[in-house]
């Protein structure tokens, strides 16, 4: 059973992180997104300038409060400001 | 197929054949071209695009979905390259087939600037370094196309 939450990112995001997607421990019950963001940038600084212009998905659903609720196994993905076209 | 994320190059004559219909009067296809651009480091000589697939399709769908409603009887066309695009060739190809031009003209319009806004995709530039560009007045904002 999974222990750990998956944290990709983009672009900006995924050189933040450290060039690849970072695997973050929870607790079974889970934590809320925001302490999970807060764990994130403890261990990549780069990424707090970042975080506040980013969309965060949860699962492939964008989520916008950080009271969500993130638990073992779900997956987080940072986007940064699209550039596409 | 109407949306596409594709590694492989895209041709407008591929994307009008894939948009006409018989009740569609008009056809409006717009294609975004990398640009040399000159930049601080050199001039571009490819852009590098990467997309969240899923979210990206996705998006392309609920554009598609938004134009049909504001545009009834609008059949949209969006597709976006992956990967290394040399200059010159097409990044991006959206498409319009309507009844009548205005429709076709304004769904395009719309779509192309929603994509930009809201699809799930990045782009990089790759320069070929040389001697920095004189100074201009006005210098676009980054490398791009359309």
């Amino acid at each position: 059973m999974a222990r750990t939450i998956r944290v990709r990112g983009f672009a900006t995001a995924r050189t933040a992180l450290g060039g690849g997607p970072r695997e973050l421990p929870a607790p079974p019950e889970g934590l809320r997104l925001g302490r999970l963001l807060e764990a994130l940038v403890d261990e990549c600084p780069g990424l707090g300038p970042l975080l506040p212009s980013c969309r965060i998905f949860l699962n492939e659903q964008l989520t916008r409060s950080k009271e969500t609720r993130v638990r073992p196994g779900d997956e987080i993905t940072l986007h940064p400001p699209y550039s596409g076209g | 197929m109407l949306h596409r994320l594709t590694g492989r190059p895209l041709a407008v004559a591929t994307a009008y054949r894939a948009l006409e219909w018989e009740g569609a009067g008009a056809v409006v296809l717009f294609a975004g071209r990398v640009r040399p651009d000159a930049t601080r480091r050199g001039r571009v000589e490819a852009l590098e695009y990467e997309a969240d697939r899923r979210p990206g399709l996705r998006s392309f769908q609920a554009i598609a979905r938004t134009a049909s409603e504001r545009y009834p009887g609008v059949r949209l066309l969006l597709w976006h390259r992956t990967g290394v695009v040399p200059v010159g060739q097409i990044a991006v190809i959206v498409g319009a087939a309507a009844p009548h031009r205005s429709a076709a003209f304004a769904a395009a319009r719309f779509a192309i600037e929603r994509l930009k806004r809201r699809s799930p995709i990045w782009k990089s530039d790759r320069v070929r370094p040389g001697r920095r560009p004189r100074p201009r007045r006005r210098r676009p904002a980054g490398p791009s196309t359309g």
